[in-house]
């Protein structure tokens, strides 16, 4: 988190915070495990109903504003979903929006980005593609226009809450570049194969296009707005994703420190030794690092700075990494109660793992800044 | 003194702009092989009216505030500042100032602001750094004032300095904190012999023994209260890790929040392109690496100078800095040397310095994570202090200094 939010940030920090506490505890979480979908439609519409969905929303087009950075009001929100661990699609559902809200013919799409903001309809944001392709560069999912209109073919894959969402807006290649369209879920030849995932709550599941026909209203992002617009989705997918995942570190750290503090051995607390001491340490160095290579980047992005396209990598690079060793390490702090299921640290490692591999691992990350050193 | 009265920033800026552009040379003094022209730096700077931004006009001072000083160090980066009077000016001047007495306040802090006189810390001794309650160092109560007997090791800058901040005890029945005392001890007067000490890398010494031999010191020298030595020594410390860390607190030339980069870093990129390994998938993914944790430590200075800053964040935080540079820079220094092979450690010619660079800076990098508190010693304070986590036990805070002495000879 960063510091010196202004009232208004403090304000749905701590209103998000405390809905997530009495709404999604651990037991919860837990129980959401057996539900095929991860979420229940009441509960998501009751969590989109504080309003965030709104903060990725223009002024203009009926949103809200706290600080005038979207990325900066949207980050704490992701930051508290992330220490709550909480159901429901939130990334998908912002960059989705997002992706209505800035095409040329957004006045097209009122009725389902009002719909998805009061948690009525559901978005999902369809990007990657099998074999870990998360670089449009590679993508072979094709929009070709026919009659007018759009013919879709090709796999999506890794799209979260991909099964359950009403409308999909996907990402293809187009004959002189890349388009995004919005899909209904139940077009003709659309066919969804939900999946599971490492993440309790998570559920992403895999799109078959095959001849998917579309009236040419379905054109979110036309070609020559495809390229920037796609690379600030993604700036701000990497950077959102970092802000939660830094939430369920703090969140993994504190209950960990909390426990170590109250844990005896050999007649003293364990947070007393220092091999255990020193690792915290380090750690609190780490858990500080990545908060701010996040919020540095969430500023550039929201100046539209040239650093924008780094820093969103060097985030991603820097915080996934760190996270998932820094929570595995908790793991070996707290002891064999820690790879039980009954103890709840390994929910916290589950949306670390997942996180760290959706929109493309660190070590992915840091080949693009080998190679852009490469070519400086 | 009224807010009203003072220069706005921006006045001042334009101010210090001016001056500096025609007052100061561009790029860095070639370090301390340069004191007398940083000397001369510092006194025009006084002179000038632009040292001891924020201390108080009685002491030599201009009586402005910390955002004037964090204006002057953004206008004067690009040019030589006498950065050897950072302990001086950034360590030893604010700690007269929480704990001097008003005749060295008076006497001392406008010296030090004009460059006649630099001061240093004499804290680690032979027996031991990380310990520092641990002190050997005797002062005894003579007539009106202290005689100081014993040694001190590793005093970075001995050579030039004029004064040291002498942490010594005082009573050896006390427990190890509790009779301790901070003085200051004249290094060119009598009874005061001072030795090089001679760097791993080789070349000239920049840190020195010095050996005291009945230094009488009039008790106006001795900071702080009767038993407050250790409050005074922590102060000290505070100021060091702050002006070290580059946090928006102190007094000296640099204070105005640091770059998060240690200027013992080496640019790896550099290498790598010149040695043809930056195209190495492992050599260059390192090299990768060292470029984000680079961006990342200086972001990560700025989030922890925002934090100070706002208020939200108090206390030891310039640990965390500290500890996050004691940890990158020897990783950057292998890094290099992994990048250099054997063109890094292996050279032509009879001069043992000529080249190797890269080999003689891994050798030296481990003082940064020794010096001012090592690693292991910001861990403990990180771990204690900002997580509230327990100390090891043991007694040596309640026993008996003398003691604890006895304990030591008989291991
Ligand atoms: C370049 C340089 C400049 C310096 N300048 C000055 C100066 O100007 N003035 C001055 O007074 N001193 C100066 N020093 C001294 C410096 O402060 C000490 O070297 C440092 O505090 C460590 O003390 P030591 O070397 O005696 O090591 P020791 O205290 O003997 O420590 C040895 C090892 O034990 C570890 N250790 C000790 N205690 C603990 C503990 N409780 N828990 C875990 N590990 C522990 C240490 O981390 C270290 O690894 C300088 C040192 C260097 C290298």
């Amino acid at each position: 988190m960063r510091f010196g939010l202004n009232e208004d940030q403090v304000l749905v920090r701590d209103t998000v915070r405390r809905f997530l506490e009495d709404e999604a505890p651990t037991t919860v979480i837990r129980a959401l495990h057996e539900n095929p979908a991860g979420v229940e439609s009441n509960w998501w519409r009751s969590a989109t109903a504080l309003g965030w969905a709104l903060l990725a929303l223009p002024e203009a087009g009926g949103g809200i504003t706290l600080s005038g950075g979207l990325g900066q009001d949207l980050a704490i929100v992701a930051e508290e979903f992330g220490r709550a661990v909480a159901p429901g699609a939130f990334l998908p559902t912002v960059l989705a929006l997002k992706a209505l809200a800035d095409s040329p013919y957004a006045e097209r799409f009122e009725d389902v980005i009002s719909a998805a903001t009061v948690g009525e309809r559901r978005l999902a944001y369809a990007f990657a593609e099998p074999g870990n392709c998360w670089t449009p560069r590679n993508w072979q999912a094709a929009a070709v226009p026919v009659n007018g209109g759009w013919r879709l073919d090709g796999t999506k894959a890794y799209v979260e809450a991909g099964n359950e969402a009403d409308v999909l807006v996907v990402s293809a290649r187009a004959p002189d570049g890349f388009v995004q369209l919005l899909v209904p879920a139940d077009t003709s030849g659309v066919e969804r194969h939900a999946g599971r995932s490492l993440d309790f709550t998570r559920r992403f599941a895999t799109l078959r296009f095959t001849s998917v026909e579309l009236m040419q209203t379905a054109l979110v992002t036309p070609v020559e707005h495809a390229e920037s617009a796609i690379e600030r989705q993604l700036q701000l997918a990497l950077l959102l994703q970092s802000a939660e995942t830094n939430g369920t570190v703090e969140k993994a750290f504190e209950l960990t420190v909390d426990y170590m503090k109250q844990r005896y051995a050999f007649g003293r607390p364990i947070a007393s030794y220092q091999a255990l001491k020193h690792r915290l340490a380090d750690m609190l160095v780490r858990i500080h690092s990545c908060m701010a290579t996040t919020d540095a980047g969430i500023d550039a992005f929201d100046q539209n700075a040239d650093n924008a396209h780094t820093l969103s990598r060097v985030a991603k690079a820097f915080v996934a990494a760190k996270a998932a060793a820094i929570v595995s390490d908790l793991v070996q702090m707290t002891g064999g109660i820690a790879v039980t299921w009954e103890h709840d640290l390994h929910l916290y490692e589950r949306r670390v793992a997942v996180n760290r591999a959706v929109f493309g691992t660190p070590e992915e990350h840091r080949l693009q800044i080998h190679q852009a050193l490469r070519t400086a | 003194m009224t807010t009203q009265n003072l220069e706005t920033l921006e006045k001042f800026r334009l101010r210090a702009r001016a001056w500096a552009e025609s007052h100061l040379e561009r790029g860095k003094f070639p370090a301390k092989d340069d004191w007398p022209s940083q000397v001369d730096a510092q006194r025009r700077i006084f002179q000038s009216g632009f040292a001891g931004i924020a201390v108080p006009r009685q002491y030599g001072g201009l009586g402005l505030t910390l955002e004037h000083q964090r204006v002057w160090a953004e206008e004067t980066a690009p040019f030589a500042r006498p950065t050897g009077f950072m302990v001086s000016l950034g360590m030893i001047l604010p700690t007269l100032l929480d704990y001097g007495t008003e005749t060295m306040k008076l006497r001392h802090i406008p010296r030090m602001l004009s460059g006649q006189e630099a001061w240093i810390q004499l804290l680690s001794e032979p027996s031991g750094g990380s310990d520092l309650a641990g002190v050997l160092t005797r002062a005894t109560r003579d007539d009106d004032g202290f005689v100081i007997n014993g040694s001190k090791m590793w005093s970075s800058n001995a050579d030039t300095a004029d004064y040291g901040l002498c942490l010594a005890r005082v009573d050896w029945d006390k427990p190890k904190h509790q009779g301790l005392g901070v003085f200051a001890v004249p290094l060119k007067g009598e009874g005061v012999t001072i030795e090089p000490i001679p760097p791993v890398q080789g070349g000239p010494a920049h840190f020195f023994m010095e050996y005291f031999d009945n230094v009488r010191i009039p008790a106006a020298y001795r900071l702080g209260d009767e038993g407050a030595g250790w409050a005074v020594a922590q102060r000290l410390l505070f100021h060091e890790r702050n002006a070290t860390a580059g946090v928006a607190y102190g007094y000296g030339l640099d204070g105005g929040g640091s770059s998060g980069e240690s200027s013992w870093r080496v640019n790896v990129q550099d290498i790598a392109r010149q040695t043809g390994t930056l195209d190495d998938p492992v050599l260059g993914a390192r090299v990768a690496d060292d470029h984000i944790e680079l961006i990342v430590g200086r972001q990560l200075a700025e989030r922890i100078n925002a934090g100070l800053g706002s208020g939200q964040l108090e206390g030891h935080w310039g640990s965390l800095l500290k500890l996050q540079l004691g940890i990158d820079t020897p990783n950057n220094a292998e890094l290099a040397l992994a990048l250099a092979g054997a063109d890094g450690v292996i050279w032509e010619g009879d001069d043992d310095r000529a080249g190797g660079e890269l080999g003689l800076n891994w050798l030296k990098v481990r003082g940064l994570s020794i010096a001012g508190g090592s690693n292991e010693i910001q861990r403990n304070i990180v771990s204690e202090r900002l997580l509230g986590l327990p100390r090891e036990p043991g007694d040596d805070r309640t026993v008996p200094f003398s003691e604890l002495m006895k304990r030591r000879k008989l291991d």
